[in-house]
C-alpha cells in the first residue's frame, strides 16, 4: 500500500497544480484586447495631473 | 487650470489597443469653477490620438473638438457645485495602433480674471449635488 501511494505521488502533485493553474486562470480577468467603451477622468496626487481610466474611479 | 495663467491646459491619457470608428462620441465636461469673483468661463475640449512614440503634440490628430461657457451658481452657497456639461460630438476616424494614446485636452480659452476650471472629481458628492458627474467619454 505504502508502494502504491509512492507510485501516485508525482500523480496527485501534477493534479494538485494543474487545479491550483485552473482555479487562478478562472479568478483572473483576461487581458483586454479592445478599447474601453468609457474613459473616465481620474486625478492623480493633485487635481492637475489627470488620467484617463477605463473603470468609473472613486471620488477624488 | 486657469485663464491667461499656467497651467491653462490639462492633459489626460489613455493607451488604446485599437483603432476607434468615426462616430459620434458623448462627452461629460462638469467641472468646479474657481476664483475670487470668478462667474464664467470658457473651456475647449478636444480629443486627440498621439502616436506613441510622440513626446509633444505636433503628430496629434484632433478627432473631435467642443466648448462650452460654464457659469456660477451665483448662489454663495453653491460657488463650488460642479456645473454641468454634457454633448455629443461628431468625431473622426482614430487610426490608431496598440500603443498610441487618446488625449483629452481641456483649454481655457477665456473668461472672468482669475478664474478656473477644475473637473469635477467629486461626482455628486454623495448626493449633495445631484446629477454632477466625474468627467468622462464614451467612445463611438
Amino acid at each position: 500500500m505504502a508502494m502504491l501511494n509512492r507510485s501516485l505521488l508525482p500523480l496527485a502533485r501534477l493534479l494538485a497544480g494543474w487545479l491550483v493553474l485552473a482555479s487562478l486562470l478562472s479568478c483572473s480577468s483576461p487581458p483586454r484586447t479592445q478599447n474601453p467603451s468609457t474613459l473616465w477622468v481620474s486625478f492623480g496626487q493633485t487635481e492637475l495631473e489627470l488620467i484617463l481610466a477605463d473603470a468609473e474611479p472613486p471620488y477624488y | 487650470m486657469r485663464v491667461g495663467d499656467s497651467p491653462d491646459t490639462l492633459e489626460a491619457a489613455y493607451t488604446l489597443y485599437g483603432p476607434i470608428p468615426a462616430g459620434n462620441w458623448h462627452l461629460v465636461g462638469d467641472g468646479i469653477l474657481t476664483g475670487s469673483g470668478v462667474t464664467n468661463i470658457t473651456v475647449s475640449f478636444e480629443v486627440r490620438l498621439r502616436p506613441q512614440a510622440a513626446v509633444a503634440t505636433e503628430l496629434d490628430t484632433i478627432l473631435l473638438s467642443t466648448q462650452n461657457t460654464f457659469q456660477r451658481d451665483p448662489d454663495p452657497q453653491r460657488a463650488f457645485a460642479p456645473v454641468l456639461f454634457e454633448t455629443t460630438v461628431a468625431g473622426l476616424r482614430a487610426d490608431a495602433a496598440p500603443g498610441d494614446r487618446l488625449i483629452w485636452r481641456i483649454h481655457a480659452l477665456r473668461g472672468d480674471s482669475g478664474a478656473m476650471y477644475i473637473p469635477n472629481g467629486d461626482g455628486d458628492r454623495k448626493g449633495q449635488y445631484p446629477g454632477a458627474r466625474i468627467p468622462r467619454l464614451d467612445l463611438p
